[in-house]
């Protein structure tokens, strides 16, 4: 089942589309391929690559125990301390943090999404419990769009229910962590720990999204270290990574959502807009993420209230509509 | 992950030109249409080492930053239209037809740009979730919440104007793609 079978919305607008996927007839086949020998008569012009400005992790590794004083200096207040410097410590801290054992991963997430517009939706909760085998979630979402749709300020519990994803998880098969692609549970505990063979792995593995390397291991680094059951090393070799890319730099001391003191950076992509990190470089946590638009507005803001593992889940309850949902109601 | 180089610039430009053409067809005027497409080519060919395997999203994310080129230089309206009566699977009654028709026409008319842009790199131009992503320049969970924005407001649009079509404005659940989820699976 995808969207356009399932909304018929969307189904009847596809069926208005101005220009329906067609072949191309003779005269526009004829007119590309004059288009196509004048594009190829020019010589090809290859763009610098990207790497050119890269910074590169070895080094930043190696200069992780070096900047100790440069960090004590400037997170604790004196000298200024560079981005870099605060996500090496991170990466350190993050080290020495246990991540304990559980059947599940469990990740208490709270979001404010304004997203286009004006129109604000949450902050609302969202819970996930994921196992090697299951995926469940508790979001409040739906609870939130429709009381920002109906000019509301509290949430409606009985649009909250605990829904199991498991069979909805991409590709089928075990639940992931990550972006895109993802990783299950065990590829997860295979990832390499040094930063320059994670970095190459990471890459390796991802789809280009066309917005450049950097972006692609960013957004993944991110993902991974905002909500997954990576190992203590692991975590480290994930900031390491991020410190070596580059435009990153250091906003300062600020609090998070949650009141929560924080240490902020933010990385600028061309093409993008940009996203900030708050991170607590004393155990490595990173608190939350705000993804702006190139002009700084924020689209979305991501605030990890807990992860951890957990023994336990909760059962599952009948979705809000579509088959088995009580009450019975078509999406 | 780029283009590699066993893979020849007139193979990928012969199987995907009829997609970035029908895209600009889409968002552009006519007379236009394949000299933004060939501009689109243009810069794909001076950026071969940089395109990456996976280059409809990409080559869709070029057209958008074109058109946008084009409107800045020339002034050109670039607007999502409907195909006005080209509606499948609608009443066979002919003013039923024009009537549900023109009801989608004025209910797409009242929508943000942001929005038919969602509505139409899913519902036109055949994109997955994570592929239109790419394509704006955002995260998969961002456009999800896009999307589903967009389908709520084009829907209650249309339960404004059809009486009797309340049954779509129940709350859409769970909109949010979040890592593992296939939007449009979710109950």
């Amino acid at each position: 089942m995808n969207l356009m079978t399932e909304d018929p919305t969307l189904g009847r607008l596809a069926g208005a589309n101005p220009a329906p996927p067609a072949p191309l007839s003779a005269a526009e086949m004829a007119r590309a391929e004059t288009t196509l020998r004048r594009i190829t008569a020019r010589p090809e012009t290859a763009s610098s690559p990207a790497t050119s400005r890269r910074r590169w992790w070895p080094r930043a590794a190696a200069a992780g125990t070096a900047l100790a004083a440069v960090i004590a200096a400037g997170v604790l207040g004196t000298a200024p301390a560079s981005a870099e410097a605060v996500l090496l410590e991170a990466a350190d801290s993050a080290a020495t943090q246990p991540v304990g054992d559980g059947e599940f991963w469990y990740v208490h997430e709270q979001v404010v999404d304004l997203g286009m517009g004006s129109d604000e939706v949450g902050p609302y909760d969202r819970e996930v419990w994921r196992s090697r085998d299951t995926f469940l979630i508790k979001s409040e979402e739906s609870a939130a769009l429709a009381a920002a749709e109906q000019g509301e300020s509290s949430l409606d519990p009985a649009l909250v229910r605990v829904r199991d994803l498991s069979d909805a998880a991409e590709g089928g098969g075990a639940p992931g962590f990550g972006g895109n692609p993802q990783y299950t549970w065990d590829e997860l505990d295979d990832l390499p720990t040094d930063p320059a063979r994670l970095a190459e792995h990471l890459t390796l593995g991802l789809p280009a999204s066309g917005h450049g390397h950097d972006w692609d291991l960013w957004s993944q680094a991110v993902s991974l270290l905002q909500g997954s059951p990576a190992r203590p090393e692991l975590r480290r070799a994930l900031w390491q990574v991020l410190a070596g890319l580059p435009d990153v730099e250091l906003v300062g001391r600020t609090s998070d959502s949650a009141g929560r003191d924080a240490t902020a950076i933010r990385a600028d992509f061309a093409d993008l807009g940009r996203e900030e990190l708050l991170l607590d470089p004393a155990n490595g946590a990173l608190l939350e993420t705000r993804l702006s638009d190139r002009e700084g507005n924020v689209l979305l803001s991501t605030t990890v209230l807990d992860q951890g593992p957990r023994d336990t889940a909760p059962a599952a309850e009948p979705p809000l509509c579509g088959p088995g949902s009580v009450p019975a109601r078509s999406c | 992950m780029t283009a590699p180089p066993d893979i020849v610039f007139s193979e990928v430009f012969r199987a995907l030109y009829p997609d970035v053409l029908r895209f600009v067809q889409r968002r552009a005027d006519p007379d236009v249409a394949e000299d933004l497409a060939a501009e689109v080519f243009a810069i794909a060919w001076r950026r071969w080492a940089d395109v990456p395997r996976e280059a409809r999203p990409w080559l869709f994310g070029v057209a958008r930053n074109v058109l946008a080129e084009d409107r800045r230089a020339h002034g050109r309206r670039h607007r999502l239209a409907l195909r006005i009566g080209a509606e499948r699977a609608l009443p066979q009654d002919a003013i039923a037809l024009a009537t549900t028709t023109v009801d989608l026409h004025v209910a797409w008319s009242r929508l943000s740009d942001a929005d038919r842009e969602a509505l139409a790199l899913v519902a036109w131009d055949g994109l997955t979730g994570r592929e239109a992503a790419q394509v704006l320049g955002c995260t998969r969970a961002a456009f999800s919440v896009r999307l589903t924005r967009a389908r709520r407001r084009l829907k209650h649009l249309l339960a404004d104007i059809e009486p009797g079509s309340d049954a779509e404005r129940a709350p859409w659940p769970a909109p949010r793609a979040l890592p593992g989820v296939v939007e449009g699976t979710q109950p």
